[in-house]
């Protein structure tokens, strides 16, 4: 795609998307010999999405079909709807990914919905339209941390815009912000200084400010920390007789507004890593240096080249290691499941190499490549709900296994 | 991309203006929400078979078939879940394939290759050339020497879980020394568990520390049997008696509704003269390893868990006289199914070699299986060998 398109052309598509699509995103109807497969998902949970017919697990209703697919926007532009990554029209930030469901319909007719292209009565083609799914966006919007609730429902983003001042957002499983009936039902608090007793594994907060609805629809406290790296924990619960969520945060520096920076990819777009070259030969090459690595098509994985030799990969683990470590104390959880994708890939070169190590070496190696993948994906998991507990667990599991398969593999040059 | 770059921008706004830009747009093509690039049928079901089916078949004891894509799809949430707790396949042991029979640990690539297809969309992939999954027989090793029918046990509406001990004597034709012992569940949908001893005539179970009980068989759903080697057996005295405790436990779709097992044990006999496998026990609390010592030559053949405490996570390791500690085993947490984890190869231990076995502490236990299960404080795991000459 393009990198840049002239801001008359988004005009004239912005005025066509206006025109004809109120309540969803128009865009790209797509041929119907290239169009995703349908899925099929239940009217009451939309986060259930089976490949077959059926009930939902959950509420038993029978399953609808969809046709579900990717497209990237701009993390404050949601208009701005594009089937790849590029920056937005409007503003020049990086487009983040997310997924919508795709419809189509004839103009003066938004129902029924059709799955598939065609004609309207009329003669004209149907129009086609992209409607965000839940959880379809994971990306920040204010340039904040954002973490989804284990309700699998309620979506949050903390900011630090300057020192003294913290903020928190509230979605719901669309990233759309929170009705004001149910912000009128948060009890939120932020807590600064808490202290943890291992022995009977109870936490007890010290200092503790209430989060107070703003005028803006986000939650806002004016709190006693002052230096950077500021570590603040919100402590939510949404409705009354509801449990109580804790979210961490860590912010290095004052929260700007995005610029143009690639987010994090959104949950329900998460998944392979493609194989990938395996050779120097394959690798592609990068003539600026200071751009980011290419990303790996359908996976928004930056492209990780795998090293041929032992130590090589050994080296890349280390770093990825530490990129999942640094990640980690810096607060920014929905980041790690990069370098953590990335080292058990790694973990799977590997495995091609077990025949060159002693039965002892095997020992070693086998259960800690397998728990090295398993830490992988554990940390990709936690690493959304913003639980610093559970993630730093699950990093302390990486890393000790990280450390095995070194310790096992350090024998071969 | 390509059809893409070949629209000059005026095009498109004239496009546009004019209403057609989703015919242009049209030319290209949407990102799939299917990102696997492995399929079920490809790359998926093949792992499936070898680690799953054994439960995971139409009549097994499993809740949910898992042979082909619409059977599987549904429950790729949960299998991602599962895969990523450690609690499937359950196989708790950490050790390189080859040392243990029957070994159900998943490689890197098998668990990344199922994670990868239950979280990218689950694609089915191409009609299979094969044929249908192959069927497995009642009994693994084959019609046994000696079929004991265990009294009919049934669980209500009510219950969904329960145990029952029976007490069977044996009759006189039953084989004198036995290579392998197994179950076939009556009920398979209710059998979890099955520990299968004798207890021989002049004691009684509870006299059980006067060696007059011996553990035949842990039987585990999925798990075939193993059968001892030529030249050794388990030995049933005349008169002996047979125990059986079955441990039941309904899976989720027969809640509410009774059920009753009529489970069958068989029994295969050894030929010959064979030498009796012993036991050596093995205590160890955590923080508190334990150590023993084999007196003479052996042939360690397997290693056991103890059917009444096998949550605990343990590691044994093994010296022999003047040489290094080296790990033997090591389990994290085991799900609830006590094991006998047999030798692919059996290792001699030489006199005066000692054997410690260890409560792995919490953290390492559990951060092994990516687990928040409950924790085991004590262990208990029997050696099983035979005197070497």
């Amino acid at each position: 795609m393009p990198a840049r398109t002239s801001g008359l052309v988004w005009v004239a598509w912005l005025l066509v998307v206006a025109s004809s699509a109120p309540a969803a995103q128009r865009g790209t109807p797509t041929p119907a010999t290239a169009l995703p497969p349908l899925s099929m998902t239940c009217p009451m949970h939309p986060d259930v999405v089976e490949r077959a017919p059926g009930t939902c697990p959950l509420c038993r209703m029978n399953l609808v079909p969809v046709r579900l697919a990717a497209a990237w926007t701009c993390p404050v532009h949601a208009v701005v709807n594009e089937d790849g990554p590029g920056t937005c029209p409007i503003c020049g930030r990086a487009l983040v990914p997310v997924t919508v469901a795709l419809t189509w319909t004839c103009r003066g007719e938004p129902n029924p919905e059709h799955l598939e292209p065609g004609v309207c009565a009329d003669g004209s083609p149907r129009i086609g339209a992209r409607t965000l799914r839940p959880h379809g966006n994971h990306n920040p919007r204010f340039g904040g941390q954002f973490f989804m609730a284990p309700d699998n429902w309620h979506h949050l983003e903390g900011t630090y815009p300057r020192a003294g001042l913290f903020r928190l957002h509230l979605f719901d499983d669309f990233a759309r912000p929170l009705s004001a009936d149910k912000l009128k039902a948060v009890q939120a608090r932020v807590v600064t200084l808490e202290r943890f007793d291992a022995a009977s594994r109870r936490t007890t907060e010290i200092t503790a400010f209430p989060l107070r609805l703003a005028a803006d629809g986000a939650f806002e406290a004016r709190v006693d920390t002052a230096a950077f790296p500021a570590a603040l924990t919100a402590k939510v619960r949404f409705a009354p007789g509801t449990p109580e969520y804790r979210f961490d945060f860590t912010f290095t520096a004052a929260t700007a507004p995005p610029g143009p920076v690639a987010a994090p990819r959104p949950r329900a777009a998460r998944a392979a890593t493609p194989r990938r070259a395996t050779t120097a030969a394959r690798e592609p090459r990068r003539t600026d240096p200071e751009a980011p690595a290419p990303i790996a098509a359908g996976t928004g994985l930056p492209v990780q080249l795998v090293p041929t030799s032992v130590r090589d990969i050994l080296a890349a683990l280390r770093a990825r290691e530490a990129e999942v470590s640094r990640l980690v104390d810096a607060g920014d959880f929905g980041a790690v499941w990069v370098p953590a994708f990335q080292a058990k890939d790694l973990a799977i070169a590997l495995e091609a190499q077990l025949d060159r190590l002693t039965p002892e070496g095997r020992r070693l190696a086998e259960p800690a490549l397998q728990a090295l993948v398993r830490a992988a994906w554990q940390l990709d998991a936690v690493g959304d709900l913003g639980d610093r507990q559970q993630v730093e667990a699950a990093r302390a599991a990486f890393a000790a296994r990280a450390g095995d398969v070194e310790r096992a593999f350090a024998v071969i040059p | 991309m390509k059809g893409r770059q070949l629209l000059r921008p005026w095009v498109v706004a004239l496009a546009c203006a004019a209403g057609v830009w989703p015919r242009f747009v049209a030319l290209t093509e949407a990102h799939k929400p299917i990102t696997s690039p492995y399929t079920f049928t490809e790359h998926v079901q093949p792992i499936l078979r070898e680690h799953c089916r054994s439960c995971h078949r139409d009549g097994g004891v499993a809740p949910m078939p898992l042979d082909t894509p619409e059977q599987a799809a549904p429950w790729a949430e949960s299998i991602r879940l599962e895969l990523i707790a450690g609690h499937m396949p359950p196989w708790p042991v950490e050790a390189p394939r080859g040392r243990f029979h029957h070994a159900n640990a998943l490689t890197a690539r098998e668990l990344d290759t199922i994670l990868t297809w239950a979280s990218g969309g689950t694609p089915a992939g191409p009609v299979p050339t094969a044929g249908p999954a192959p069927a497995t027989g009642d009994w693994p090793l084959g019609t046994p020497d000696l079929e004991l029918a265990l009294a009919p046990h049934s669980l209500g509406a009510g219950a969904q879980a329960g145990q029952v001990e029976l007490a069977i004597p044996l009759p006189a034709s039953a084989p004198r020394w036995l290579r392998a012992v197994d179950l076939k569940p009556g009920a398979p949908e209710m059998v979890r568990s099955a520990t299968i001893t004798v207890d021989a005539p002049a004691t009684t179970r509870r006299g059980a520390a006067t060696g007059g009980t011996r553990v035949l068989g842990l039987w585990v759903p999925g798990e075939p049997p193993v059968a001892l080697p030529h030249g050794v057996g388990f030995e049933v005295p005349p008169g002996a008696t047979l125990v059986v405790r079955v441990r039941y436990r309904k899976t989720w779709q027969y809640e509410q509704v009774s059920l009753t097992d009529r489970s069958v044990i068989g029994l295969y006999g050894a030929t010959g003269a064979p030498r009796a496998l012993q036991s050596l026990q093995v205590d160890a609390g955590l923080g508190v390893p334990s150590t023993q010592a084999v007196d003479g030559r052996a042939r360690l053949m397997a290693v056991s868990t103890d059917p009444e405490a096998p949550e605990a996570g343990v590691s044994l390791t093994v010296r022999p006289p003047g040489g290094p500690e080296a790990e033997l085993f090591a389990s994290r947490p085991g799900g609830g199914w006590a094991r006998r984890y047999w030798l692919a190869e059996p290792i001699v231990l030489e006199p005066g070699t000692t054997v410690t076995a260890r409560v792995r502490p919490r953290s390492d236990a559990k951060a092994a299986a990516g687990s928040s299960g409950p924790d085991g404080s004590a262990a208990r795991l029997s050696l099983e060998f035979v005197p070497e000459p």
